[in-house]
């Protein structure tokens, strides 16, 4: 027996990173109270966010960010997602949760010659879906998944090689336990080799059962059975079409049949949507129409025609197919996910409060909507921030005067003979209020606000540089 | 024969009804807006002549520059809304950043507030006509750069389905002629103060221009 072990560890990032530009920064943060950094992806850690950094933290260095709750739920279905595509090569794999795979590939090597050869062409299948993974081998199913937590990409397959490698692993790698983590550190074992040097009568007695058991599974001593993984049966409807479709009404109809079966086959399972896929067929040829993705699982078919239609609004169909497929590519359990961000108790109430969410982003992008939080800064420009609705963080007001609209980068305000200008000449009302501050982080700022006024009666927070040659600058308008 | 009238009268009001959905037949205006809700608007000048703002409709707001409190006019029916209601505020195509800070001290709960901003005019129009009948939002205020009468008249039908309260901000050189949105209010800005000026309301009341406080607009001053 041959086991890969395919661990996740940006799975946290990586369920999220589809929906962001490339361009986007974006970062993961845990749940519960006094949310960390989970994950962030490149063009966030180039501006120096790093992994355990706190909210406040973050903010400091950046508004411009896309910050996403951890979503457990999401994981877990994605991770059985990519082993059902891990099924491609072996027949046996075992999801072991959070974030990892198992799979036996000693029965592969017959299709597939050399390890290597499958370890590539499962990092190219990744590659092109957009995740990524730890690959480790090992004799043994715990083995091989050892090695992935401790970031060894080997491949092991002799049983000299693997007491031998094993053995070198921090002790602590066998239970995830702080308590015995600590007593092992302050006894003086690291390895797993000195924790087995130890009397296992010893052992037992001060840290119970499980690291031996577990490290007796992992060499092969006692055997490790294995939970396989089975596909939940496919959500998966089609319809033949021996005419031509051309419009996207004539096509909704089409699919209105095999998307209410669809949805019954949801409901007897008391799952919902999160994405659905449509695919035309032509002599085995599949095409892929579009998808539709929702904030919340749904089965109301009402809703999810519309969102539909809204994609098919966007593309030309082109008419010469023979069948039309649709598969709920995601799923969730309905009653799961409701005890979400929305303060909003009655979870049908919640779910509609989303709705017009998927509506707007279907057609105009996931960038186009978003909602508005509070930094705590004295910076202006980093006093705010885009964050995904229901996700609201920080709430505080400094009962400071402020303008409502505050200018995305601040303009250059004309200066004729020493007068200011916006639409004819300023008069200050008010100031100056100096803000000093961010010499912390590079982004300094140092200067002297003011509240002033045109001729027409329009009120503008204008700042002056502190630092020569002290230009003026519209920051913001009082409305 | 009596079964056969009723039969027809059914058919006929199908048909009407269909020929409503596609906005090729209009309800008068009497009809359409029977219900006479209003939202207090925390001005009392318009508590007073309006009896607030109406609601399910959607109403026009020609400014003749920006920052002359045009937002000060809807801030504190944006504060009253975002606190007593789950549902969202969206603003369609702002022409800056609304800054959270000032709307926190403005007591509005920003979790409720969804900014749209879509790419295009079109796709403004539409967003703002999705999220007028979407249910899900108890106001909606866009910025779209012009309006016509087929287009507010669709706005219109739209946050009755939604039964929600629109606003559209536009710019008086931008600002058309004559519109069929219900209400029409102009604001205008002097050296000393706001003048909100009602150009038209649904029921032809004539009402005389008053001035807000011109620091309303401000925090604390």
């Amino acid at each position: 027996m041959i086991w890969l072990c395919l661990k996740f560890n940006n799975l946290p990032l990586e369920i999220f990173s589809h929906k962001a530009k490339n361009s986007a920064r974006v970062a993961v943060i845990t749940d519960g109270k006094n949310s960390k950094v989970l994950a962030c992806n490149k063009k966030a850690e180039s501006i120096g966010v790093k992994i355990g950094m706190s909210l406040p933290l973050l903010y400091e260095l950046t508004p411009e960010i896309r910050i996403h709750k951890r979503q457990r739920s999401k994981e877990i279905a994605k991770l059985r997602e990519l082993a059902r595509w891990s099924l491609k090569f072996t027949s046996q794999v075992t999801v072991s949760s959070p974030d990892s795979l198992l799979l036996e590939i000693g029965g592969s090597l017959k299709i597939f010659k050399t390890i290597q050869k499958i370890i590539q062409k499962i990092k190219n299948d990744l590659k092109k879906i957009g995740y990524t993974a730890t690959m480790s081998v090992g004799p043994t199913p715990l083995s091989a998944q050892y090695f992935a937590e401790c970031r060894l990409e080997i491949i092991i397959q002799t049983q000299r090689e693997l007491s031998r490698t094993l053995g070198r692993l921090p002790a602590s790698t066998l239970e995830e336990n702080p308590k015995s983590s600590l007593l092992l550190s302050q006894i003086g074992i690291s390895s797993i080799q000195q924790l087995r040097g130890l009397p296992r009568k010893e052992v037992i007695h001060r840290f119970g059962n499980k690291l031996l058991a577990n490290s007796d599974k992992a060499l092969g001593r006692t055997p490790d059975p294995q939970k396989n993984f089975i596909p939940k049966k496919k959500f998966i409807t089609s319809i033949d079409t021996p005419y031509s479709i051309r419009d996207s009404e004539k096509f909704l109809t089409a699919i209105n049949k095999p998307l209410e079966q669809l949805i019954l086959k949801l409901s007897i399972q008391e799952r919902g949507l999160i994405t659905l896929e449509i695919t035309t067929k032509k002599h085995d040829k599949k095409t892929l129409i579009t998808h539709i993705s929702t904030n919340q699982p749904t089965r109301d078919q009402q809703y999810i025609t519309s969102l539909i239609r809204e994609k098919l609004n966007q593309i030309k169909i082109k008419p010469s197919f023979e069948s039309i497929i649709l598969e709920a590519t995601e799923i969730s359990n309905l009653m799961a996910q409701n005890k979400s961000m929305f303060s909003v108790s009655d979870p049908s109430k919640e779910k509609k409060q989303t709705e017009i969410i998927d509506i707007i982003r279907t057609r105009l992008g996931e960038e186009s909507l978003y909602s508005l939080c509070e930094y705590q800064d004295f910076r202006p420009e980093l006093a705010w921030g885009q964050v995904e609705p229901g996700n609201t963080i920080s709430r505080k007001s400094i009962d400071l005067l402020r303008p409502f609209w505050l200018l995305p980068q601040p303009q250059h305000i004309r200066n004729y003979s020493k007068k200011l200008w916006i639409n004819g000449e300023l008069s200050i009302i008010d100031g100056p209020e100096t803000i000093e501050s961010g010499w912390w982080d590079n982004r300094e700022i140092k200067r002297d606000y003011f509240i002033a006024r045109n001729p027409g009666g329009a009120k503008f927070w204008i700042y002056q540089e502190r630092h020569e040659p002290k230009n003026w600058y519209l920051h913001g308008i009082f409305s | 024969m009596e079964k056969y009238l009723k039969n027809g009268w059914e058919r006929m009001n199908n048909k009407i009804n269909k020929l409503i959905e596609k906005q090729l037949v209009y309800k008068g205006a009497r009809e359409l807006e029977t219900k006479n809700l209003r939202i207090p608007s925390g001005i009392w000048q318009l508590d007073q002549t309006l009896g607030g703002w109406p609601s399910e409709t959607i109403i026009e707001l020609i400014h003749s520059d920006e920052g002359i409190g045009e937002i000060s006019l809807l801030l504190p029916l944006i504060s009253n809304l975002s606190n007593t209601s789950d549902k969202w505020v969206a603003l369609i195509n702002p022409p800056y950043i609304p800054y959270a800070p000032t709307m926190n001290t403005k007591n509005i709960d920003i979790s409720k507030i969804l900014i749209i901003k879509p790419q295009g005019h079109k796709e403004m129009l539409w967003a703002m006509e999705q999220t007028l009948r979407a249910k899900t939002c108890s106001a909606v205020i866009g910025w779209p750069k012009s309006i016509n009468d087929k287009i507010a008249r669709r706005l219109r039908v739209a946050a009755r389905i939604g039964k929600t309260i629109g606003f559209y901000l536009i710019q008086k050189n931008s600002a058309p002629k004559s519109s069929s949105a219900p209400y029409r209010l102009q604001v205008n800005k002097n050296e000393f103060n706001t003048q909100i000026s009602i150009l038209k309301t649904r029921d032809g009341k004539n009402i005389n221009p008053f001035a807000i406080n011109n620091d309303l607009a401000m925090s604390k001053i």
